[in-house]
């Protein structure tokens, strides 16, 4: 009769554990929130610096279609925002692989590296000591430019590394005016010189 | 041993016209049957068969799922999809509006020898507040009942339609691939499907439309658009595209 009562003592032990366990995983932190990337701001026409390398994003346009390389190109039901940015990889061969706009209202649009025919990062793998000129394009409607940022990083998820937030600096006029902007041509990613 | 071979006490149940006694062997080395309660419980459990076990193994794991939240309740609503009705299938509102078929889409290309496409044509919005992959935008649209359907973008496998991913999807205004649906945008959109011509052209076919359920990976906890089921389901008339 012990044996069968400290059987159950155990069982009933496990269980217990296995729920304050449960209730313990619902009151802690979010896990993902050890992993989030280090933000680092900036704007347009600002260095930023990132672990992996700088980047500076020097012109961004707007149009509701777009010619990348060669064309036919595409067109958007909402804008096709073009960021031109220069990126110098630091110590490695590094690259910026995905990133997303971010409107004020909290709606993200994800791009990505390999968005095949539309949205996409066109950067390369920079070496050290030289400056790679780059572009990305993300389709959003224009209510969701007025204040939006954009984010690139270096890795595919953004996790466990820095991440460049640039204020892109749209306002409403200049959402209203891509909105009504024919083609756009979108040069693709070359080297452009040395890194100071 | 016996002379009949049986091992003594090897028969567990007796006749019912020879009752015996708790704690009273019966025959010669048969064992005698426990009198104290605990001995009753055992010896009545060990004479359970194999299945009681494991409906006994169901019922504590069901009942344990309770101190986790309980199994999840899945709506098996299916609406009815008719062309040109939108239909939510979360995260999308998709409206279905034509299907057809040809060997040659323009710019997306031609099919190879043996092949056509069957395409499934309409609009796509993204309702949340991220962007959609085509993850979900190739889980969102199928056929049902259509024999010899390739079963992936680039493979040979052939099969049911209703587990077939679509060779691609396509925006139809400019025919470029859709990879991502942001929130807010409305795409007139593809969904293109190959099907073996051994076959004869589908002059009707079945469409489901799947909606998803946010929720956490059970991998790795990350938030998915995860368990596509089945909303909304129609038959639309096929024709040759152009016709």
């Amino acid at each position: 009769m012990n044996r069968v009562s400290a059987r159950t003592v155990t069982w009933l032990l496990v269980l217990v554990a296995l729920a304050v366990t449960q209730v313990l995983q619902s009151h802690l932190p979010d896990p993902t929130s050890s992993s989030r990337p280090f933000d680092r701001t900036g704007k347009v026409g600002q260095t930023i610096a990132l672990r992996s390398g700088d980047l500076e994003v020097t012109t961004v346009r707007g149009a509701t279609s777009a010619v990348v390389g060669s064309p036919p190109g595409f067109r958007s039901p909402g804008v096709i925002v073009v960021a031109s940015f220069t990126w110098s990889a630091r110590t490695e061969r590094a690259t910026l692989s995905a990133g997303e706009l971010r409107a004020s209202s909290g709606r993200t649009y994800v791009v990505s590296a390999v968005g095949l025919d539309r949205g996409r990062i066109d950067c390369g793998a920079s070496s050290p000591g030289l400056v790679r000129q780059c572009t990305v394009l993300v389709e959003a409607p224009p209510d969701a430019l007025e204040g939006a940022t954009l984010v690139l990083s270096p890795t595919d998820d953004g996790r466990f590394d820095d991440e460049a937030v640039v204020d892109l600096g749209i306002d409403a006029a200049t959402a209203a005016r891509w909105a009504r902007t024919g083609a756009i041509t979108v040069p693709g990613g070359h080297y452009v010189g040395q890194a100071p | 041993m016996t002379v009949d071979g049986q091992r003594p006490g090897a028969g567990r149940h007796r006749a019912p016209n020879d009752p015996v006694q708790p704690g009273q062997a019966g025959q010669p080395g048969e064992q005698a049957l426990p009198t104290d309660p605990a001995g009753r419980l055992r010896t009545w459990l060990a004479d359970r068969p194999f299945q009681h076990y494991a409906y006994a193994v169901g019922a504590v794991l069901l009942a344990l799922t309770g101190i986790f939240g309980g199994l999840r309740t899945v709506d098996t609503t299916v609406a009815p999809l008719a062309g040109g009705r939108p239909v939510t299938a979360a995260p999308l509102t998709i409206t279905i509006t034509r299907t057809s078929w040809t060997t040659n889409l323009g710019p997306p290309g031609k099919a190879p020898a043996g092949q056509r496409f069957l395409t499934v044509a309409g609009t796509v919005r993204n309702d949340t507040a991220t962007s959609v992959g085509s993850d979900v935008l190739g889980r969102a649209v199928h056929l049902q009942g259509v024999p010899d359907v390739y079963q992936d973008s680039f493979g040979d496998d052939v099969g049911a339609s209703e587990s077939a991913s679509p060779w691609g999807i396509f925006v139809t205004q400019d025919s470029t691939r859709l990879a991502y649906v942001g929130p807010g945008l409305t795409y007139q959109a593809a969904w293109v499907f190959r099907q073996k011509d051994t076959q004869p052209a589908p002059t009707s076919v079945t469409v489901e439309v799947d909606g998803h359920t946010f929720r956490a990976d059970t991998i790795d906890g990350t938030m998915k658009w995860l368990d596509p089921a089945v909303v909304a389901t129609g038959t639309l008339p096929m024709k040759a595209a152009g016709s």
